[in-house]
């Protein structure tokens, strides 16, 4: 077993210690997502579980001593990130690239008005006649 | 005093204690962002306790790392400055993405809460599932303030005029 930290003694305690509470708090996420009433919870939960796992990683990385350890701690966090977005879209519709369900509508939303283009298309071409005809 | 600092020049031993001091505060914002997620009553409140102690927590923890490997004369780890940008700014977002998405569902509110600013804006939509099924399921005991609260709501019409309020209770 590796340890870097045989000779800074109390950063090595710290450790050891922290590395106790992550521990701790990722068996917490754990009791969470197995008694979570709704799918958020679960899933927030899972969220949470990667962040204490990429803490753990980050944990071992200071008794090896090298930065080799935090491509995993990119990795993961780009992984749970994107689950997440994922699970925002399947909660809402059934499915995540196009809609199971009817999609709602805002009423006050901004939107186009339709013919709008064909109409300053047509003031463009009005102006560029009037000032073709001031020259002729 | 030697026996637990390595440092044997003058100010070295401050350098060590405050990277004990960031593992320190790291790992209990941690477990108490966890903590929280057992006590509070609401999956609303549940993402307040969650995603902002979780995120300070791992910050803490890569700023020791990233410190103890300049100390240590290793050198300046680029991986764990990029780790630290991306985590501040994903881990947010995705957690508010889920709430929205849950709201929208009709995940109901805890009943002891006061405001809800967003419904009004929500309940104007028709084809919105979640409106209708948390004007069912919320409902307040009689004797909280909760109810007095709630009870008056300001609507706006297409026009953008205030309407009057609905069911103005009065003390």
């Amino acid at each position: 077993m590796i340890d870097f930290l045989v000779s800074y003694p109390l950063i090595g305690k710290c450790v050891d210690l922290i590395l106790f509470m992550a521990g701790l708090a990722a068996v917490i996420n754990l009791v969470t997502i197995a008694r979570g009433k709704t799918l958020a919870d679960r899933v927030i939960g899972l969220d949470a579980l990667g962040t204490q796992v990429m803490a753990l990683i980050v944990l071992y990385a200071f008794k090896h001593g090298t930065d080799l350890y935090m491509s995993a701690v990119l990795v993961i966090s780009i992984l749970s990130f994107v689950a997440l977005v994922v699970w925002s879209k399947y909660i809402q519709q059934g499915n995540v690239v196009y809609p199971l369900k009817a999609p709602h509508k805002e009423k006050n939303s901004l939107h186009i008005e339709e013919g709008i283009w064909e109409r300053t298309q047509a003031k463009d071409a009005e102006e560029k006649q009037k000032e073709v005809q001031k020259y002729e | 005093m030697s026996e637990l600092f390595h440092g044997t020049q003058g100010a070295d031993w401050m350098f060590e204690l405050i990277i004990c001091l960031f593992l320190v505060v790291g790992g209990i914002f941690c477990l108490g962002g966890s903590i929280g997620l057992l006590r509070f009553p609401d999956i609303y409140c549940k993402m307040q306790a969650l995603s902002k102690p979780v995120t300070l927590g791992i910050f803490n923890l890569i700023i020791a790392y990233i410190l103890f490997l300049l100390y240590a004369g290793i050198g300046l780890s680029m991986k764990g400055l990029l780790a630290v940008v991306f985590l501040l700014l994903t881990i947010p977002i995705g957690s508010h993405m889920i709430i929205k998405a849950s709201y929208r569902s009709g995940v109901p509110i805890w009943t002891e809460s006061l405001m809800d600013q967003l419904a009004p804006l929500h309940s104007r939509e028709k084809d919105n599932p979640g409106a209708q099924i948390r004007a069912e399921v919320r409902k307040a005991p009689e004797d909280s303030l909760a109810q007095d609260i709630h009870s008056v709501r300001v609507f706006t019409d297409e026009d953008g005029q205030h309407a009057e309020p609905e069911d103005k209770k009065k003390p």
